[in-house]
């Protein structure tokens, strides 16, 4: 085939030689200069059609071939794309001194002069990566990636809402992924053996300070936002950028999406509640409104709960965003949410043993996000954003009630720059208020009004000193104004390419936390938490296949311990805790095995102990099982336009203290499993795209427990009376239809 | 003697310019033929590289990014990777927005825009729920600009096509957009010049196939 080119130029040259020579003969009376003219010109044409073959390689600087590179001849069509083998061979009928030039996505362009003569010539190119090449090396400790739709890593929105297991919840989703243990009665993220607190979650840079729904004890909550809001979600499980802080364990960092790709109404009917989205937009600028409403008081009705609802659980929310174009690639995001949700449950009462206590719970909530981005002068890529969270949650705990508001400010600014090709920076500052404030009606009031001034800076360079080879260093100072303290952190990771499709990452870093605002309420005289990633990762990936394995160390220093007995007591309070965890994490996904079959098995080994709030001793905490194995598949059946996914999640037991055995932490649940399915069918609806959808939690209908609760106080024979803790119901049924009209 | 040896050698430098180079829209109309005749996933890639080093040779021709961007997403149907096809999709994007911003037709750059949407579908079946949607507001447009643009018709009719019967899809009402575009096909059925001109045997193909399954 590439010999059919050549000829097809060939031809084109040869039909047109004849032209000039007929013109020529309108000048043949004058016979000298006639032969003169002639001889000058047979003899160039002879060199005209004379044909010189032109062939060699094209290889990358570390020798492997680049198959699909262009080489031709400046400013004429004769060429060849290279084959497997990174050669390439044409002939043309060019002569003399000619530029030979290579082209190939991702590479640095490159020129040769060559001379043909006649004689064969053979050049081999050595291509430079391009700027944009350079972020080939991808640091991937710790970090689980998804830019947008196109990469095939991790979790996009369909990818989160069809997780059977997920039940359309973000964190349920991440749950499926390895170095993440499922705590069904908590339904925050909890990872690596830390603390749910220890996680944070990011929109657009900034902090989320609420991201989940409230609850209360022993209910899972659940995101409060739509995985459909998001294009990209970044999810680490330790050693991330300088850019983020105040997070022991992990960060999610979640991007709102850029530009809604039309002007639609989309509409949900779901059999817990309903829900309608506005979107208009033009080339400039978009907005786009939305309320849902739900309420499981019908679903209730149908599917009996094991613990009375004296209030099923019922919210309202609101969104408003707006997106603006400006000019150098910039916009301007807000993005806003407004909810309220009340619920209450008849629950058994630890202080009573045998009674049930009436408990209600009423929450308001906001977060607006605001962020401007664009680039200014000399090559500055500046981004500004302010995040406003507000939460009141009003407690009634039958006894007491609880009053609790949050108020948060996080104002946050960076600044990146290309500084060269191999090299980027950015530098930012951020600024976070604080305020809390709870009251109880028992006694303890006003005791826990504070205000919290946060700052912290940091600055961090990306360096690719050569194509196989990253490395970022990353520096972060954090102050709180509550604490008076100031805390230098240290964030390095680097990444070596092995070959084309495998890689080794490395990362260490110092976290930061401020104590959480539970023990802020008793004392102010704490100091930050702090912990310290070590990570060690390889990754391969070719053709839609993906196997991540990694290992870390996690060291925890300065976690806060309190007396349980003489809790109020502030001088109890001291950050004397330590803690540790390590493990192993695999990853593999396969989206290529078998056709329309996409899987991922995520499986984490960790072993995890640590000293903290009211422990008496080091144990493993009950957020830490050891073994965690999870299996999401989804199969498209492309003539029913149907896709069918199914998951499975087996957990090894989680330590539970029970008061009447000796030791502490030693009891260990059963084993913890789910088998989930759902299905997504799509079609027209009145010429309108639809998807209708249905799940099914817990197949096989295995009785988890999650956990015991025991009374605070022994009962006459000197027993502490226990009841397990279990899901509020077997099984989770969800239909529902989403319309985009 | 000085006059003719001067118009001799202009005569002669006319002659190796044009020898050398053959005419832009021959080589384009060449390239693209050759894309049609083979549908191997070689000639897709040597006629991608053809087609680039055209673009190179001639960087202010609109035509040549509306081409390159065509045999890409030609080439994008016949490779079977994902990852593959969508980074193929996304040169193919680029090289519309570039034949644009050379003041290229905007009804068959829309249409063109349209068919990469439909190549995302062919990544992943889920996304036609997305795409679909895209590449048919791109060819309202395309339509609103040049209500007789056959490919824009032809475009329409394949979105129909792949839409399975039961959600308002399928053959039967496909049919009535293929026969539209060969409508517009037959009444601008000069001989084929640089101007976006492919289609027309395509759409026959389609016709003929509606019509079997019928």
């Amino acid at each position: 085939m590439k010999r059919s080119i050549s000829k097809a130029a060939l031809l084109k040259e040869n039909d047109c030689w004849p032209v000039p020579c007929g013109h020529s003969k309108k000048y043949s009376r004058h016979i000298k200069s006639f032969f003169f003219v002639t001889a000058v010109y047979f003899f160039s044409c002879v060199g005209l059609i004379s044909q010189n073959t032109v062939s060699g390689s094209v290889k990358d600087t570390s020798g492997e071939p680049l198959a699909g590179a262009n080489v031709f001849i400046k400013g004429f069509y004769d060429g060849d794309g290279t084959g497997a083998d990174g050669t390439f061979s044409f002939e043309t009928a060019q002569s003399g001194s000619v530029v030979l030039m290579v082209s190939f996505l991702g590479y640095k362009a490159q020129e040769i002069k060559v001379d043909l003569t006649g004689i064969p010539v053979e050049v081999n190119f050595i291509l430079q990566p391009s700027v944009g090449q350079l972020g080939d090396v991808i640091i991937t400790a710790g970090m689980f990636e998804a830019g947008d739709d196109k990469k095939s890593i991790t979790l996009n929105p369909l990818d989160i809402v069809t997780t059977p297991s997920a039940e359309g919840d973000i964190y349920g989703a991440l749950m499926a992924l390895p170095g993440t243990s499922v705590v069904g009665e908590d339904g925050r993220l909890f990872v690596r053996g830390g603390d749910g607190y220890e996680s944070k979650t990011f929109i657009d840079g900034l902090l989320c300070k609420k991201p989940y729904s409230s609850s209360l004890p022993d209910l899972p909550s659940r995101g409060r936002f739509s995985p459909f809001l998001f294009s990209g979600t970044t999810f680490s499980t330790g050693g991330y950028s300088a850019e983020y802080g105040q997070a022991l364990s992990s960060a999610l960092i979640l991007t709102t999406n850029s530009f809604p790709d039309q002007t639609q109404t989309e509409l949900s009917l779901l059999t817990v509640g309903q829900g309608i989205t506005q979107t208009f937009r033009d080339e400039k600028r978009a907005f786009s409104a939305g309320i849902n409403y739900f309420n499981m008081a019908p679903y209730y009705r149908v599917v009996p709960q094991e613990h009375g609802f004296n209030t099923p659980p019922r919210e309202i929310s609101l969104q408003v965003s707006a997106r603006q174009r400006l000019k150098n690639d910039g916009m301007l995001k807000v993005f806003s949410t407004f909810s309220r949700s009340q619920f209450g449950l008849d629950y058994p009462n630890t202080i009573n043993p045998g009674s049930l206590a009436r408990l209600f719970i009423d929450n308001r909530n906001s977060y607006t996000n605001i962020n401007l981005a664009g680039g200014i002068s000399h090559g500055w890529f500046v981004k500004g954003g302010l995040a406003v969270a507000f939460d009141d949650n009003r407690l009634d705990l039958q006894y007491f009630k609880v009053n609790e508001t949050n108020q948060n400010f996080h104002f946050k600014t960076t600044a990146k720059k290309q500084v060269r090709s191999n090299l980027k920076v950015i530098t930012g500052i951020e600024e976070t208020f604080k305020q809390d404030y709870a009251e109880t009606e028992s006694g303890f009031k006003h005791i826990s009004q504070f205000h919290d001034f946060g700052t912290a800076v940091f600055a961090e360079s990306e360096w690719l000193p050569f194509d196989r080879l990253a490395a970022r260093i990353g520096f972060r100072g954090e102050y709180s104004s509550l604490l008076e303290q100031i805390k230098p952190a240290l964030r390095f990771s680097a990444a070596w390419k092995l070959n084309a499709y495998s890689q080794l990452s490395f990362a260490y870093g110092h976290f930061y936390q401020t104590p959480e605002e539970d023990l802020l309420r008793f004392t102010h005289n704490l100091d930050f938490e702090r912990a310290d990633h070590s990570i060690l990762n390889w990754q391969w990936e070719r053709d839609d296949r993906v196997v991540r394995i990694e290992t870390y160390y996690k060291k925890y220093h300065d976690l806060v311990t309190f007396n349980s007995q003489e809790f109020w007591d502030p001088n109890t309070y001291k950050n004397s805790g330590s803690g540790f965890s390590k493990g192993l994490d695999v990853f593999y996904r396969d989206q290529r095995t078998i056709r329309s079959l996409d899987f991922w098995i995520s499986y984490s080994l960790l072993d995890s102990k640590r000293l903290y709030r009211d422990y008496p001793q080091l144990a493993t905490p009950t957020f830490a099982p050891k073994h965690s194995l999870s299996w999401v598949g989804k199969y498209w059946f492309s003539f029913i336009t149907t896709q069918v996914g199914l998951s499975a999640t087996v957990t090894s037991g989680r330590p539970y203290h029970n008061p009447n055995k000796p030791g502490f932490m030693t009891g260990i649940t059963p084993h913890y499993s789910n088998v989930s399915i759902n299905c997504s069918h799509l079609r027209d609806i009145l010429g309108k795209p639809a998807i209708i959808y249905a799940s099914v939690s817990n197949l096989l209908g295995r009785s988890n427990i999650f956990g015991y609760r025991y009374a605070s106080e022994p009962d006459n024979n000197n027993v502490y009376p226990g009841y397990p803790v279990i899901p509020e119901s077997k099984r989770f049924y969800l239909i529902g239809v989403f319309l985009t009209l | 003697m000085k006059t003719v040896l001067i118009l001799s050698f202009l005569v002669y430098f006319w002659g190796n310019v044009q020898a050398i180079n053959p005419e832009f829209e021959t080589v384009v109309l060449e390239t693209v033929d050759q894309l049609y005749r083979d549908q191997t996933i070689e000639t897709g890639q040597s006629c991608v590289g053809k087609l680039e080093r055209i673009v190179a040779a001639h960087p202010k021709r609109w035509e040549g990014y509306y081409y390159l961007a065509y045999a890409r997403i030609t080439l994008s149907f016949r490779v079977s990777n994902g990852d593959q096809k969508d980074a193929i999709l996304d040169q193919a994007e680029a090289d519309i927005k570039q034949s644009m911003a050379l003041g290229g037709d905007a009804s068959e750059l829309q249409a063109l825009q349209a068919y990469v949407y439909q190549g995302r579908i062919a990544v992943n079946g889920l996304r036609g729920m997305k795409y679909s949607g895209m590449a048919s507001e791109a060819l309202e447009k395309a339509l609103r600009l040049n209500p007789d643009n056959g490919r824009a018709h032809f475009l329409l009719g394949m979105n129909v096509y792949h839409t399975p019967s039961m959600f308002g899809g399928g053959e039967k009402n496909a049919l009535p957009h293929f026969e539209k575009a060969m409508t517009c096909f037959t009444n601008n059925s000069e001989e084929p010049t640089i101007a976006p001109h492919w289609g027309k045997e395509i759409t026959l193909n389609m016709i003929e196939k509606c019509e079997q399954g019928e």
